[in-house]
């Protein structure tokens, strides 16, 4: 059976599932936010409105989204018992296990490119006159969606583990909030999951301007820590999905 | 290897939760074309037999094998031909059942027409278009039936499929059933804790109790033990035993009452004489008719040993 079907068949359960809300939700609230946004710096008309809503985006938004894709994507086989539907299919559990972690990919690609458009308007609206940095969000846009996956592995994990919608958006949360103040944390900051999205946003952004926003000691333990937890979260995740016993 | 003549075979089928021995050595046969009774009270280990016959569990111990194949190594080519629905029916709420059965579809790879062809044969068509948190209990089951029937299976397995129907929809389900194999040479394994169920479309029955498999033959065997038994009151049950004995009949003792299998006329006639010449008094002879329903009761007790 072609992975493809699985994926098509992944789709079409979101359907009427009102996905669209959650994937805008953070790209809106930053349009206002950057409306709002006082901040100025000197030399660069965009950048203090840009990264105001980088902030605004990065540092709770974007952590408890991967959450909440994760346990929308599981929602419905938990509450409408069919796990054992989906999995008498014939088709292996990895393959459904990785078509959702997809579908998870895709909603957080449609949100990240949400935001990407959602500067050009906030600044656009404000009247300003210089280029829009295309590259340079381009950048902390596509940073940002890779220091998203190791959440995204622990979140699906967790969803399919964990039988109820609430449990693993409870945990998220949890972790969410601290986030910010560890991302402040050179030392801790790259080693804490939950500030990467913080961490990957603003230093990809500063980079490609060639600055650095001093969150990061190391750029290289950043990558390190968050290639490492994306390999073991999906190892363990999805070993634990085919072995799992269904009832 | 497998015996190529069944369709379905276990072997030794075990399953253990916190120490207990929820289905205990299950060996279950099933031949193709039959329509197989899995029949047994609340909490017997039916629908954990069936998730291991699906793979969804594994066993502790024993063997599953379907179609000549083992299920632990091929699982997803076993799981091609066989359609099923267990326990509570699965679905999406917020998807209307045309779109429930698509989700199958697009991995079943079935063309589109055999949708409503499903939905037709559960007499859903009308209710295709509507969402299914809107569809009563019933409907649900009847669209897990649709599911199970998508894929055009050579097995079905229906873990209690006339649970939450009302008793017309069980009437119509009970019929399709029947008509399966030989509309559509599928063989069905099915479920239930009624034996009413069971007796009106299986062909083969198999009895599970406290997840020991008690009787497994063809329906009519266990018809033949709702035959009559014959029951003898006599003042001294002892001699009277030994008597008939003799004659090659084994009774059981109620008071002093002695019950056999019902006898030919001829034969009754002839115990009655050979128990008289004997010195005994005979006070009342009498012939008790069981039912399918009694025989059920007593072996899933445990009272009567087969
Ligand atoms: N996941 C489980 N964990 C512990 N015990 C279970 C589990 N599933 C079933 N059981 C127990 O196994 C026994 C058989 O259950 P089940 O197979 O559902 O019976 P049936 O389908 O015949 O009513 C019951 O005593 C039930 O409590
Ligand atoms: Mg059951």
């Amino acid at each position: 059976m072609m992975f493809s079907n699985v994926l098509k068949s992944e789709w079409l359960k979101l359907k009427h599932s009102k996905v669209v809300f959650i994937v805008l939700a953070s790209p809106v609230l930053a349009t206002i936010i950057g409306l709002f946004s006082t901040m100025h710096v000197p030399e660069h008309q965009w950048l203090g409105t840009i990264t105001t809503m980088i902030l605004a985006h990065s540092a709770i938004f974007l952590p408890l989204l991967t959450g909440v894709f994760a346990a929308l994507i599981c929602r419905h086989e938990h509450s409408g018992g069919s796990w054992k539907q989906v999995l008498t299919l014939p088709v292996s559990r990895l393959q459904i296990y990785f078509a959702k972690f997809i579908v998870i990919l895709f909603l957080l690609t449609l949100t990240q490119t949400a935001f990407l458009i959602a500067t050009w308007v906030a600044g656009t609206l404000k009247g300003f006159s210089d280029p829009f940095p295309f590259v340079n969000v381009l950048m902390s846009v596509g940073v940002g969606w890779l220091a998203c996956l190791p959440l995204i592995a622990l979140q699906l994990w967790l969803a399919t583990m964990l039988t109820s919608f609430a449990g693993p958006s409870v945990v998220n949360v949890m972790l969410t909030f601290p986030a910010v103040i560890i991302a402040n944390s050179p030392l801790f900051g790259p080693l804490y999951p939950w500030a990467h999205p913080l961490l990957g946003m603003t230093q990809a952004l500063s980079y490609s301007l060639g600055g650095d926003a001093g969150f990061l000691d190391s750029a290289v333990t950043f990558y390190v820590v968050m290639i490492s937890s994306l390999a073991l979260f999906t190892v363990v995740g999805s070993v634990h999905f085919q072995r799992r016993e269904w009832v | 290897m497998g015996n190529q003549t069944y369709l379905l075979e276990t072997n030794g089928l075990t399953k253990t939760y916190k120490g207990a021995k929820v289905v205990n050595g299950l060996s279950l046969q099933l031949e193709e074309g039959e329509i197989y009774g899995f029949l047994g009270p609340n909490g017997a280990g039916k629908t954990t037999t069936i998730r291991m016959l699906l793979g969804l569990i594994k066993p502790a111990k024993g063997r599953v094998t379907v179609f000549g194949k083992d299920l632990s190594k091929e699982r997803i080519t076993i799981l091609k031909q066989i359609g099923s629905l267990v326990e509570s029916p699965s679905y999406y709420p917020h998807l209307t059942g045309k779109d429930n059965l698509e989700t199958l579809r697009k991995i079943l790879q079935v063309p589109k027409s055999r949708i409503a062809e499903v939905l037709e044969m559960v007499r859903l068509t009308k209710m295709a278009d509507r969402k299914v948190k809107e569809y009563s209990l019933g409907m649900k089951q009847r669209l897990g039936l649709a599911a199970s029937l998508l894929g055009s299976p050579k097995l079905l397995i229906l873990d209690e499929p006339t649970n939450g129907l009302d008793p017309a929809g069980m009437i119509y389900i009970r019929e399709l059933i029947k008509q399966l194999p030989v509309k559509y040479g599928m063989t069905v394994l099915l479920s239930s804790h009624l034996l009413s169920e069971i007796d009106q479309v299986a062909t083969k029955v198999g009895i599970i109790a406290k997840g020991e498999m008690i009787f497994q033959d063809q329906i009519d065997v266990l018809r033949e033990k709702a035959s009559r038994k014959l029951h003898v009151q006599m003042n001294d049950w002892e001699t009277g035993q030994k008597v008939l004995s003799r004659h090659g009949i084994e009774t059981a003792r109620h008071d002093n009452w002695l019950t056999m299998p019902n006898q030919p006329d001829g034969k009754i006639a002839e115990i009655v004489k050979e128990l008289v010449y004997s010195g005994l008094d005979i006070y009342r002879v009498s012939e008790e008719i069981a039912s399918l329903e009694d025989i059920f009761l007593n072996l899933t007790k445990g009272e009567e040993t087969l």
